[in-house]
């Protein structure tokens, strides 16, 4: 019965999945060819130069794509179980709600890891080519928030679309947004480097927000 | 059910005790007056330019005597501060307290050297620059590699992003034999190649011994600071003075300063105000006379002059800071979380509390709480009453909205 639940959030999500995958390496390309025009141009004593003494960091670029494949997996996954309650369909599978609802979470945020992980792995293999452990352990320290932002928002998302009222998705939105900026506060490069385990911590706290509305949605609370 | 609740209610709360405080900041706060002092030479007092309320323009005036003086007498009060300006005009004196007085004087030996908290407290990636010193070109040149302090030094070349190893050995071997013991503590150099000489580095090593390091004729020059037992040096800036006569300024763990200067690297204190490299500001503006100390914290700024070349106190004072309007926030607001700084570029959780009387507020608001819940029929929830007594309207309004 899982697997066949796993089996309808993969067929409501693949081709979103494959699309974010496909245009985070399109990003990542992008930047690459960048930064190799960089390097040609002015050399790399110069970039480690700028990077090490003036606080430069050279994947700024990156910044958002985690954030809008989180948001975008949430609304592909989720806004087709709200229209016209179809979650409802769900719910009365025969497994424990708790078991449904975390199932779904669960695949969501395994899919983005997925993309994520391999995403971050291409850009430090890149890096490892380039640039000394010193720097790419400065440039983990500068886009791991980012990337948390992107799960974070994907749990956040998955919250306000399960929400069975539009009044709750306001302030769960509001929550969302305060939440969101604190993996923003600053682009000084390893600026979050003293609290990088905090942060890391963030969707692991919010994941159960998902099923808190299901469970509202279960009493009968609507619009 | 219960718990995801507090869950949601608890993170909504310090979402609001960070964002609430500083909306409320974002429309209260006002700048506070920065005051520039400069001690004059000609009148042996501190002098200032500040904003005359009455008059609604800058004044110009001496502060121990109070008198006001036009921009054109100010300039020749203070001739160090102004030097271009007297110079340009033939209005500079031949000499000061039987100090000859000349451009060539006045600009080696006047600087402004400056240390924010945010220099200290940052992210930063340890690898160093070391610029050969003595290439006998007038321009310096970037070496080509960088080097890393760890177990070992290696210098790594930038291109290739490969270890050199043949330099590495060559200036490991002169680390050893100097007795310098890794890892480094920190090092501090001007990596910059707009500077009229180099001194490369000076490096606090794991036993707090000082080292200055160099690139001689391609060779390593490395030398131990002679170090009384009392200091131990915590934080190093340096710097390379036109006249060449220091190295470099050391913050000791005692909150004192020194300076290691170019007579066979002997330390001399400087005498400065009460300083916390964390969390005040410094300021240091040089000048062949006198070297104005200016530490601004929270009690204010704290000037002081002292004779150039014997470092004595000339004179000191204390503008002390203005209140700037009264903070009604701490009454209503219990705490104030805060992730950023200005002293430092970490992002970090920093909780300021408010007055105890906030107290009140937060038992007014518990009741109400308690009020509206009987009003909606709710049954009695106690954890939720807890929780707003601690956090006050904070927990108040995230309470009201995730309750139910």
């Amino acid at each position: 019965m899982t697997n066949a639940l796993l089996f309808k959030e993969w067929k409501k999500t693949k081709w979103f999945a494959i699309g974010a995958f496909a245009v985070g390496l399109a990003l990542l390309a992008y930047i690459f060819l960048k930064l190799g025009r960089s390097f040609r141009l002015v050399g790399l004593e110069h970039l480690w130069d700028v990077i090490v003494n003036r606080d430069q960091f050279l994947f700024r670029d990156l910044k958002y794509f985690p954030l809008a494949t989180g948001f975008c997996l949430a609304l592909a996954q989720f806004v087709p179980e709200m229209i016209q309650k179809r979650i409802k369909l769900s719910l009365h599978l025969p497994l424990p709600n708790k078991k449904i609802v975390f199932s779904m979470l669960g695949f969501g945020l395994l899919a983005l890891t997925i993309i994520f992980v391999l995403h971050v792995a291409i850009v430090l293999a890149f890096a490892g080519i380039y640039f000394p452990k010193e720097i790419i352990s400065s440039i983990i320290y500068t886009i791991l928030p980012w990337y948390v932002a992107g799960i974070t928002a994907y749990t956040f998302m998955s919250w306000i679309c399960l929400e069975p009222t539009w009044k709750r998705r306001i302030f769960n939105a509001l929550i969302m947004f305060g939440t969101l900026q604190l993996c923003f506060l600053t682009d000084f490069p390893g600026a979050y480097g003293l609290i990088i385990l905090a942060v890391l911590l963030i969707p692991f706290y919010v994941l159960p927000f998902g099923y808190f509305s299901v469970q509202r949605l279960k009493v009968g609370i609507q619009d | 059910m219960k718990n995801i609740k507090y869950l949601i209610i608890i993170l909504g709360s310090l979402l609001l005790a960070w964002l609430l405080p500083k909306s409320y900041h974002l429309v209260t706060d006002i700048a506070s007056p920065n005051i520039f002092t400069y001690y004059s030479s000609i009148d042996k007092a501190f002098c200032a330019i500040e904003f005359d309320e009455k008059e609604g323009h800058l004044i110009r005036k001496n502060i121990k005597t109070n008198r006001v003086y036009s921009e054109l007498e100010f300039d020749s009060i203070l001739p160090m501060f102004y030097s271009t300006q007297l110079f340009a005009d033939g209005r500079m004196p031949k000499s000061i307290d039987g100090i000859d007085i000349n451009p060539r004087i006045v600009n080696s030996k006047k600087f402004f050297f400056r240390v924010k908290p945010a220099d200290k407290n940052k992210p930063h990636i340890p690898l160093y620059t070391l610029f050969e010193s003595m290439s006998g070109r007038v321009r310096i040149e970037m070496p080509g590699d960088v080097f890393r302090l760890r177990d070992k030094i290696e210098f790594i070349n930038p291109e290739t992003n490969e270890i050199n190893t043949e330099k590495s050995e060559k200036f490991n071997h002169h680390f050893v034999k100097r007795g310098f013991q890794f890892p480094a503590k920190m090092a501090a150099g001007n990596p910059s190649t707009r500077k009229a000489y180099d001194e490369g580095y000076f490096i606090i090593d794991n036993m707090n011994q000082i080292f200055h390091l160099k690139m001689v004729n391609s060779m390593p020059f490395l030398k131990k600071v002679p170090l009384p037992s009392e200091i131990v040096p915590e934080y190093i800036l340096t710097m390379e003075p036109d006249d060449r006569s220091f190295y470099a300024f050391v913050f000791d763990a005692n909150k004192k300063l020194h300076l290691i200067t170019t007579d066979s690297y002997k330390l001399q204190e400087i005498p400065t105000p009460n300083y916390d490299v964390d969390r005040d500001q410094m300021m240091i503006m040089a000048n062949p006379l006198y070297w104005n100390v200016n530490v601004v914290s929270s009690r204010g700024k704290e000037v002081m002059a002292l004779h150039a070349d014997t470092k004595e106190i000339a004179d000191r004072t204390l503008i002390e800071g203005q209140a700037v309007g009264t903070n009604y926030s701490k009454y209503f607001l219990p705490f104030a979380v805060g992730f950023t700084s200005g002293n430092t570029k970490y992002i970090k959780p920093i909780i300021h509390f408010g007055s105890y009387l906030v107290l009140v507020t937060n038992f007014l608001l518990a009741l109400i709480f308690v009020f509206i819940i009987r009003y909606r029929k709710q049954e009695f929830q106690f954890i939720p009453v807890v929780w707003i007594a601690c956090t006050g309207i904070y927990g108040f309004i995230t309470s009201l909205i995730f309750n139910r």
